[in-house]
């Protein structure tokens, strides 16, 4: 085992002890300019992960897998029962899908006679699941979509059934999503079907809260919350979850995404709704105006 | 010499980089209710103490700042610390030969709560959304047990390539 002789040590040390000082005061400043000029910072911070991520996908993909087989493993004991258990559950759910098929023909058939133009811009992009926060700390998960996909920040993320997160931090590739039990995420919500206007704060724990709720009295355990659209964050009337009491009597969110397996996301885009200021450019002939005037004095008059 | 060391220092570089994808893997996405060790600071500090002359302030800043940025953390807060530590740990224990596991261990169990304490305090009083105490705690707790094993294990591939050397 070489070591080296004292002598050179001592050559080196001075050396090393001022590029240590510059590296750590260079790392400190780093941490003040991100915590006075945050955004700049978080855009480093999506490129950072955006040049290094992409590089690994393809041994992170067979990892995850691996290892989720193996904790599916133990699973296969009850291989049988489960089997059974869903052929009764698939069929509840075919007499479901039937009706809910009826109720979509009735619906189209009723908007057609109504000839209501629904809000063509939801569509979404589908997304896989790179990366989770890597921490108890912080909730988030990095998806494969960024801004060559078109993603924007503050976009809504879901899975196939419910709210899940909102894009915050887009790479070229990846784009990060802030998940609903996050501490840093609020959203304004709606309770169905009393319409109580509430925000959902996350808080570390699987199932968020609900702040500044209008009326406690109106709302139930049970009840439907979903976005409000409020303040033009995300598209209203998106599913987020079911209202619950926990044991200390606080009312909190059981989220309808499956925050079990998050595979995959579908980013909804959502261009906002375009705000109307002016008053139109109407342009109305100036005899035909003086007409109207006219009539309408003699009517007055009459 | 000179070459040896940029060679280990890249192989740190690619486990620390592991260690970090490792942690990402998108296994668990529902909040926990307790916290693992931080692997990557357990390891680096058991490098420093056996190897001291293969670190550099340099390559631990590099690998610390890439966990900030993939962890969500404070960018420069945790990494500027763990510099900070780790170099105090690297002098303290690079001119003494024999020392043992119990003296190391506690010098080491000081340097790292002393790292994830600060930053801990650091997060609360600049209003950083951080998680509470118990998770801290329980972090630190977790990382100072796992130091023998890291110890251990760099100490017997130490052994394994200077007996290589030998032959």
């Amino acid at each position: 085992m070489a070591r080296p002789n004292p002598k050179e040590v001592d050559i080196s040390a001075p050396f090393r002890y001022l590029a240590t000082g510059i590296i750590v005061f260079m790392l400190i400043a780093l941490f003040f300019v991100w915590r006075l000029d945050n955004p700049r910072v978080e855009k480093l911070r999506a490129e950072v992960i955006d040049a290094i991520l992409p590089k690994f996908e393809w041994v992170m993909a067979p990892a995850t897998a691996l290892i989720r087989i193996t904790q599916d493993f133990r699973s296969y004991q009850s291989l049988y029962e489960q089997n059974q258990e869903l052929r009764r559950e698939l069929q509840q759910m075919k007499s479901w899908k039937e009706a809910a098929l009826q109720l979509e023909q009735e619906n189209a058939r009723l908007l057609d006679l109504n000839n209501l133009q629904l809000d063509p811009k939801l569509t979404h992009i589908s997304s896989i699941v790179l990366a989770d926060s890597g921490s108890p700390f912080r909730q988030s998960v990095l998806i494969n979509v960024g801004l060559q996909d078109g993603i924007q920040d503050g976009w809504a993320a879901m899975d196939g059934l419910g709210l899940v997160g909102r894009i915050s931090g887009v790479g070229s590739k990846t784009a990060r999503v802030l998940l609903l039990t996050d501490t840093a995420s609020i959203i304004p919500a709606t309770i169905q079907p009393s319409g109580q206007q509430a925000l959902i704060a996350g808080d570390n724990t699987i199932a968020p809260t609900i702040e500044f709720l209008e009326n406690a009295d109106l709302v139930r355990p049970g009840d439907r919350i979903e976005t409000s659209g409020s303040g033009g964050i995300f598209p209203p009337n998106l599913l987020i979850g079911r209202l619950e009491l926990d044991p200390s009597g606080r009312l909190r969110v059981r989220l309808s995404a499956d925050y079990e397996r998050l595979e995959f996301l579908r980013v909804l885009r959502n261009f906002g709704t375009e705000p109307i200021n002016d008053p139109g450019k109407l342009i109305i002939h100036k005899s035909l105006k003086l007409l109207h005037d006219n009539e309408s004095a003699a009517a007055s008059g009459s | 010499m000179n070459v040896k060391s940029f060679i280990h220092q890249i192989l740190y570089f690619c486990i620390g980089l592991f260690i970090i994808f490792f942690q990402i893997l998108p296994l668990q996405t529902t909040p926990q209710s307790w916290s693992g060790p931080n692997v990557l600071l357990v390891f680096f500090a058991a490098i420093v103490i056996k190897r001291p002359e293969f670190t550099s302030s340099f390559l631990i800043a590099i690998i610390f700042l890439i966990e900030d940025f993939f962890l969500m953390r404070p960018p420069g807060l945790m990494s500027s610390l763990t510099v900070l530590g780790l170099y105090f740990l690297k002098r303290k224990f690079q001119n003494q030969e024999e020392t043992s596991l119990i003296f190391v261990w506690s010098n080491v169990a000081i340097c790292l709560t002393l790292i994830l304490l600060i930053c801990y305090f650091v997060s609360v009083l600049l209003f950083i959304p951080s998680a509470g105490l118990r998770l801290t705690s329980m972090e630190i707790i977790m990382t100072l047990a796992l130091y023998p094993i890291f110890s251990m294990l760099v100490g017997s591939f130490n052994n394994l390539e200077g007996a290589e050397a030998e032959r």
